[in-house]
């Protein structure tokens, strides 16, 4: 195997000693499982060759980006032959004019920010590990972030994509413009999460910079005050470009980390960003400050420099890392409700963290109602284990019962694909079914993810051990 | 399967609402998605065609079905399922029309930006299996932007849906953006959830009237790079605004719409300093609207397209979608093309986002029983050549709107992608018999 690989990317770019393996392993969440091989293509060409011998073979392929993912969507549960993007870290073009750039599938998601931030312009989607994740892996899982609450996800700034497929065919989705004739296959392949096939390179919108930007930082003594304030934002169409939450837990692991400038005793925080032509900002800031003070908010604080606001920011995008800090593992979680769900959500979480015995620390997406309960939990504790994912579904089914998903844009993978039949039944399974079949026919590309694997409904699978 | 009373055999209104060589006799007028679901199982065992119904106003948009056997209406499906207002989210049966969906959120002060042309009769579903979008794309985006979940009917009868209702949800393929622009060939779909968004506060609309096509994109230009973000930016010809309508407002050869829309401060600053980007720019013409006045003007744009079609009912409609840099090569050159060929042209661009529809007709001599055949010879050349002009400058383009006598003498769908087979293998995977609309697609399917 090793030979084979090496004569198509060189033997540099081919890893398959154990030791070398082990960083491969896992991805953010909590599942883990060893590849046989990986290789690090440096052109789509050697992505076709890799992809032509691993069909000649029989093996599965497992795409890879950074390995942030929070659904173990690029952990290889089956072995075989993971694929990375390290050495496809290009910016192949940037064209302001058309409002455009081009990119292989490793860069980083913040460097095309970067790249472009001196004319004015910048990538909107923004997961909160920007600074890691690959605009690869934001394609596969669609992901959001705190900003795209206004600006919209990664589907809705992706116009044009080139893909090989398992059979080692390369072709091209959409394209530089919108609305290219035919299916909207390039809608189809974000979110597929590497299992439609492996992505090339990426055409996307790049966004004009705003002329004025406010954050607010709202102190909330209940929680409950900090979530009805989030309904009312919603229903009175204040449109924030980004509303984010963070509960007790989360302030106090986010100040031990960073000491952002969050107050460790509130219940929760709002964070909260306008963005727009300075006049509006200005008009909005004061609507938001007056629903937060009549929903209770303790104090409305407006971070009076960008130093403030980047170190606010800061905190909420280390949010995740610091609660590492809080207990050895954490688990979590992604629902989607109804933004105006969010009190009776919130209280139910509340009621689940005590019957378990575990604690949850919430910091998530208020604004379009994808919340991240964070289950902290010892996994070297096997009856903690059980518990965690059974809690965790339980605020599943919860999210689900008021109309809601179970991810928002974490994605699937091998974490909730059992879970899939809360919201899908057998029939809407099976025509995505089919649709995997014409990309992907015997599966080897991604397997085990998405779709259920067992018969029983909504069987829930308990993740091996992961040390943090 | 739908009762008797809700079987009708009238040829006259399938022929006026099929696009097909041969249209069905028959209409079948189902009550909701289960009735839909038995008359699709019933086609398939009894390899039937059949061809969904909204409006029936698209019957000269799209390619050409051979032969029809059974058109399905939805007009009995038009109900709203759940609008939970305050959470800017709603769900309706697929037959509602654009028109109703609109009055309904206009009680609760929110919209849904997407404006249609046909906006009397075109039915939701009609409208997205189309994708159909308008002006305000610019500012909210079109279809794959605002829905949220889709339910459909398999063309082998099963009920089967993706996305939600919430609107963030990443759980499982983006079955909506499959269906969204699929023109009834992979299922037809039976209910929509969509994001709709309040009616802003204040609004504001700007007209500029330039003498040449340069100084035009010069200023849609500078005002996409400037610190506002319009919610629409058109930009027509002459030629354009006389089928929409709008020459009452502005004579001038070329004419850029702007609207603005957030608080009144920023309407205020938009009259203030959107002025200020023309200047040097060859400005003829610059007028500010912000009274009740504008609702008409923006509607008479968004309808340019059915404008258009009623009053050159032998005319083609191309839609390009093109790389912002190259609408002026585009328009300059389209209009080169069809006055060599003694044609007659309009450009109707929606400037922020590179879509430009290029009408297309034939003029004094080429029409009459005479002239018509000359015009049926002549005008697919050209309507082509116009297409391979937009893949030429790095876009893309169909001749979206053709009336029956085309067919046969025009290639609709300029050049296939290298993705071309995959949508196919997608078609036979999900309609192995061809039930649904067949030949009604992209490159003939
Ligand atoms: C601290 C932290 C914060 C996070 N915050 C957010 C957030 O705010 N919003 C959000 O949406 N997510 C968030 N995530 C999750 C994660 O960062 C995103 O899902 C991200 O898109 C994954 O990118 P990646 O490069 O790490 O991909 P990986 O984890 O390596 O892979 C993700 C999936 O993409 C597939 N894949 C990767 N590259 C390719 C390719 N070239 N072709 C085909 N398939 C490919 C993989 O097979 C896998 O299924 C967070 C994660 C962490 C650890």
């Amino acid at each position: 195997m090793h030979r084979d690989l090496a004569a198509i990317v060189g033997a540099r770019a081919v890893l398959s000693q154990p030791d070398d393996l082990l960083l491969y392993e896992f991805d953010g969440s909590v599942d883990r499982a060893m590849p046989n091989a990986v290789a690090l293509p440096a052109t789509a060409d050697e992505v076709v060759g890799l992809v032509r011998w691993a069909r000649q073979n029989g093996v599965v392929i497992v795409p890879r980006g950074a390995g942030t993912g929070l659904s173990g969507g690029a952990v290889a549960v089956h072995g075989g032959l993971m694929m990375g993007f390290a050495r496809m870290k290009k910016i192949v073009a940037i064209d302001l004019g058309n409002q455009r750039a081009v990119v292989q599938p490793g860069v980083v998601n913040l460097e095309l920010t970067v790249a472009v931030a001196s004319a004015g312009y910048y990538y909107a989607p923004d997961p909160s590990s920007q600074k890691a994740c690959t605009l690869g892996g934001n394609v596969s899982e669609n992901a959001g972030g705190p900003h795209t609450l206004a600006y919209g996800v990664t589907t809705n700034h992706v116009l044009g994509l080139e893909v090989v497929l398992p059979d080692g065919e390369l072709v091209h989705l959409g394209g530089a413009v919108w609305d290219t004739p035919g299916y909207d296959l390039t809608g189809l392949f974000v979110g597929s999460e590497g299992t439609l096939g492996i992505v090339t390179e990426i055409t996307v919108k790049l966004t004009r910079t705003s002329e004025a930007v406010k954050t607010l930082l709202a102190i909330y003594d209940r929680v409950d005050d900090g979530a009805e304030t989030v309904a009312e934002i919603t229903s009175r169409a204040i449109t924030p470009s980004a509303l984010e939450m963070m509960d007790q837990i989360t302030l106090q692991a986010v100040e031990d980390a960073t000491n952002a400038g969050y107050p460790r005793d509130a219940a929760c925080v709002l964070l909260i960003e306008l963005e727009g032509l300075q006049e509006a900002v200005e008009s909005q800031a004061a609507q938001v400050q007056e629903v937060c003070e009549r929903h209770g908010a303790r104090s409305v604080r407006i971070a009076a420099s960008e130093a403030e606001r980047q170190k606010l920011w800061a905190g909420r995008k280390n949010a995740f890392g610091a609660l590492g800090r809080k207990a050895p593992s954490f688990y979590v979680q992604d629902g989607v409700i109804p933004r105006t769900k969010i009190p009776e959500t919130m209280r139910f979480i509340q009621q689940v963290s005590e019957r378990y015995g575990l604690a949850i620390a919430n910091v998530f997406h208020a604004g379009d109602g994808n919340l991240h309960p964070n289950i902290l939990f010892d996994s070297r504790d096997a009856e903690q284990r059980r518990k965690v994912v059974e809690a965790g579904a339980e605020i599943l089914r919860f999210c689900v019962s008021l109309g809601g998903s179970i991810t928002g844009e974490h994605g699937v993978g091998m974490e909730k694909n059992e879970l899939m039949p809360f919201l899908f039944t057998d029939v809407d399974l099976a025509v995505m079914g089919q649709i995997k079949s014409v990309f992907n026919p015997d599966g080897r590309l991604n397997p085990g993810k998405v779709f259920p694997t067992t018969k029983g409904c909504g069987e829930i699978r308990i993740p091996p051990q992961h040390p943090f | 399967m739908c009762g008797a009373a809700n079987v009708r055999s009238d040829t006259p209104w399938c022929a006026s609402r099929v696009r097909a060589i041969t249209p069905p006799e028959i209409v079948a007028v189902p009550a909701d998605r289960e009735q839909l679901a038995a008359i699709l199982k019933l086609a398939t065992a009894e390899k039937f065609t059949v061809t969904p119904v909204g409006g029936g106003t698209k019957r000269n948009c799209g390619g050409i079905a051979r032969r029809v056997d059974l058109a399905v209406s939805t007009e009995r499906m038009q109900r709203v399922i759940d609008y939970p207002a305050s959470d800017l989210t709603i769900t309706v049966e697929a037959g509602i029309t654009i028109r109703a969906l609109r009055e309904t959120l206009a009680q609760h002060g929110q919209m849904l930006p997407l404006d249609v042309t046909c906006l009397n009769d075109a039915t939701l579903g009609g409208t997205l299996a189309a994708n159909l979008s308008g002006p305000q794309r610019l500012g909210y985006g079109g279809w794959r932007d605002v829905v949220i979940g889709i339910q459909f009917v398999t063309a082998d009868g099963r009920l089967a849906k993706g996305g939600g209702r919430v609107v963030k949800n990443v759980a499982g393929y983006d079955l909506p953006k499959l269906l969204i622009g699929s023109f009834g060939t992979l299922g037809i779909i039976t209910e929509v959830s969509l994001k709709v968004f309040p009616i802003p506060p204040a609004t504001g609309t700007f007209v500029f009237g330039f003498s040449s096509i340069a100084a035009a994109t010069e200023v849609t230009h500078a005002i996409l790079n400037s610190p506002f973000f319009p919610q629409s930016l058109e930009l027509l010809d002459a030629a354009a605004g006389a089928l929409a309508g709008v020459t009452g407002t502005c004579t001038s050869p070329y004419i850029v719409f702007v609207s603005v829309a957030g608080p009144q401060v920023v309407v205020d600053r938009a009259s203030n300093d959107l002025p200020k980007l023309l200047r040097g720019n060859g400005c003829l013409f610059s007028q500010a609207i912000t009274d009740g006045s504008q609702d008409r003007l923006w509607n008479s744009l968004s309808d340019m397209t059915s404008a258009y079609l009623r009053a050159q009912p032998a005319g083609v409609a191309i839609k390009a979608s093109l790389p912002l840099l190259q609408l002026t090569a585009f328009i300059g050159e389209a209009k080169q093309l069809a006055e060599d060929a003694q044609l007659s042209t309009a450009s109707g661009a929606h400037a922020g986002t590179g879509i430009v529809y290029q009408y297309l007709w034939p003029e004094g001599a080429d029409r009459g029983p005479e002239g018509g055949d000359r015009a049926i010879e002549k005008l697919p050349r050209v309507a082509e050549q116009i297409v391979s002009l937009a893949e030429r400058l790095g876009g893309r383009a169909t001749v979206e709107w053709f009336p029956l006598a085309y067919d046969g003498k025009l290639n609709p769908w300029g050049k296939l992608g290298d993705d071309f087979p995959l949508m196919q293998r997608i078609k036979s995977a999900l309609d192995p018999h061809g039930t649904l609309n067949p030949s009604r697609f992209y490159g003939g399917i």
